[in-house]
């Protein structure tokens, strides 16, 4: 995973707070302005994303790759549009064990290295999990989907914007403002330069001079790493919101609207709510093709009494899903498995004790703004320690509890 | 119901507060590396 | 029809036996709509309306109009 970042610095890539990255979007919003229609619109959105690909694309081999996978991806979706009816059912099923595949064998090519060919040809493309998803979301809605080119699918999985981190844009959004004119979002200059303002004060002000004092390391005192710890979940907020207003205020610009990733994930309640707040085009995505057809077949396949353990059991899968999108390394591993489990457990106890309250105790008791506080500070506070595990590991992270509770 | 701020007021007074962003934007980035945690996803 | 029976469906998953539902409504205007009584709410109305949804129909649903243009797409007999 570091490699990315070891190329990058090589590399010198455009990154959101250069000059260089600032002209771009200056000379992109203004051409993208001053020709909002047909196909001189379609050649500069072209010309743009491969300008902005090849500084995020490791080389010759790995742009082929990633050509060869959005061909496939239009290819599988064409088959799948004419012949809808003639497939077996468990063509998607296939496909999205096939995109999980790929992504998680492309981003750690060590995983079953015996067999996996990225060990002997790695590609380094950054944002590759984003593109990847993208293809997956059309090759199983294709069969839905009216109107279907190659020009656009390329141009939708490396759009500029969202090459980079997201949001994760359905398919037919792009659409509408790539092929057919239409102008998504209206008049709202200074709104959007609001919007930006407020991303580049979020990401580049707070998020990274609060990261650059490094509270959360292995050699810090026990006093740091409480406040670090805590302050974990927060950075990560503003840093990656931050960076998604840039990004969806500069797409307002050019009149393209973005999808929110986010809804105020602080007033989340439990870690349920927490995923439906937080980076939400991708857990959505998730949702909708892997957590959806699981359970919808369990619900309808399975007698009511027995479904529930199943269910379960889809969420907890669910939550490896997302953790193993982040990462494949252990840390990731570790952080699915506590997320999942309290998944579960918030899922039992909507199952089993919420209904044993009776309405009136639940919404004098569980509704009431003391307790609603008390549950969003508690869910805060255990989902940021476990962010510990993303960056330093599931033995470096015990090892920094330790210090934390004075056992070391 | 309160009298609702004159459009050209509400301009006025969003550019202002932009360029005050703006100004606080110039006056502390911080010009080094960043980290910017997401590119390796 | 449709309506009436969508409400019906509606006050019995999502336990609110005043639920009044509209075209707009999504899943951040009822307090029990979450991913599981969605899908729980997607399967009844299967069976209630002997229809069965594919993935990407579903996945594409996002208010109480969608879910019933779909249903009248399903079943075009009903009005």
């Amino acid at each position: 995973m570091p490699m990315n970042i070891a190329y990058l610095s090589q590399h010198q890539a455009i990154f959101l707070n250069t000059w260089h990255f600032f002209i771009f979007a200056v000379l992109a919003v203004s051409l993208l302005r001053a020709f909002c229609r047909g196909i001189v619109k379609r050649l500069i959105v072209s010309v743009l994303n491969l300008y902005f690909l090849f500084y995020f694309v490791g080389d010759g081999y790995s742009f082929a790759v990633l050509l060869g996978f959005v061909v496939l991806t239009y290819g599988i979706g064409e088959i799948r549009f004419r012949w809808e009816t003639k497939l077996p059912g468990w063509v998607p099923f296939l496909l999205t064990v096939f995109c999980w595949g790929f992504l998680i064998l492309a981003k750690n090519p060590n995983l079953v290295s015996p067999v996996n060919v990225f060990r002997l040809y790695p590609i380094r493309i950054v944002g590759i999990s984003y593109m990847v998803f993208r293809c997956m979301h059309y090759m199983l809605d294709a069969a839905m989907i009216e109107k279907r080119r190659m020009g656009t699918l390329l141009n939708y999985v490396v759009f500029f914007p969202t090459l980079l981190a997201g949001p994760i844009e359905r398919y037919e959004n792009f659409q509408a403002y790539y092929e057919q004119d239409k102008l998504l979002d209206p008049e709202s200059v200074l709104p959007a330069l609001h919007r930006i303002a407020n991303g580049v004060i979020k990401k580049f002000l707070i998020a990274d001079t609060l990261a650059s004092l490094q509270l959360c390391r292995p050699d810090r005192s026990a006093e740091l790493l409480w406040i670090g710890m805590f302050l974990q979940l927060a950075i990560l907020y503003w840093d990656f919101s931050g960076y998604c207003d840039i990004v969806i205020g500069l797409s307002r610009l050019f009149r393209m609207k973005l999808c929110e990733n986010f809804n105020k994930p602080w007033l989340a309640r439990n870690v349920q709510e927490f995923w439906e707040r937080w980076h939400i085009s991708l857990t959505s995505l998730i949702r909708d093709y892997c957590f959806n057809p699981i359970s919808v077949m369990i619900v309808r396949r399975v007698k009511p009494a027995r479904q529930f353990p199943l269910i379960v059991l889809a969420y907890f899968f669910t939550m490896m899903l997302i953790a193993f999108w982040h990462g494949t390394t252990m840390g990731f591993f570790w952080f699915g498995l506590i997320h999942g489990t309290m998944l579960v457990l918030s899922q039992c106890t909507k199952h089993y004790i919420l209904p044993r309250l009776g309405a009136s105790a639940r919404t004098k008791w569980m509704d009431g703004l003391l307790w609603v506080t008390f549950r969003r500070v508690v869910t805060y506070a255990w989902i940021s320690p476990t962010l510990l595990l993303w960056r330093w590991g599931p033995e470096t992270t015990w090892e920094m509890l330790q210090t934390m509770i004075g056992m070391k | 119901m309160k009298k609702a701020i004159p459009e050209n007021l509400r301009v006025f007074l969003s550019l202002l507060f932009l360029v005050l962003k703006l100004w606080i934007i110039i006056h502390f980035i911080y010009q080094g590396q960043t980290s910017f945690i997401y590119q390796n996803f | 029809m449709i309506h009436d029976d969508v409400q019906t469906i509606f006050r019995t998953i999502f336990r609110n036996p005043n639920l009044v539902i509209t075209d707009d409504m999504d899943a951040d205007d009822v307090e029990a709509w979450d991913s599981l009584s969605h899908i729980n709410m997607i399967v009844e109305v299967e069976r209630h309306f002997g229809i069965s949804f594919r993935n990407s129909e579903i996945a594409r649903l996002q208010c109480v109009g969608d879910l019933k243009a779909l249903i009248q797409k399903k079943k075009p007999e009903l009005a």
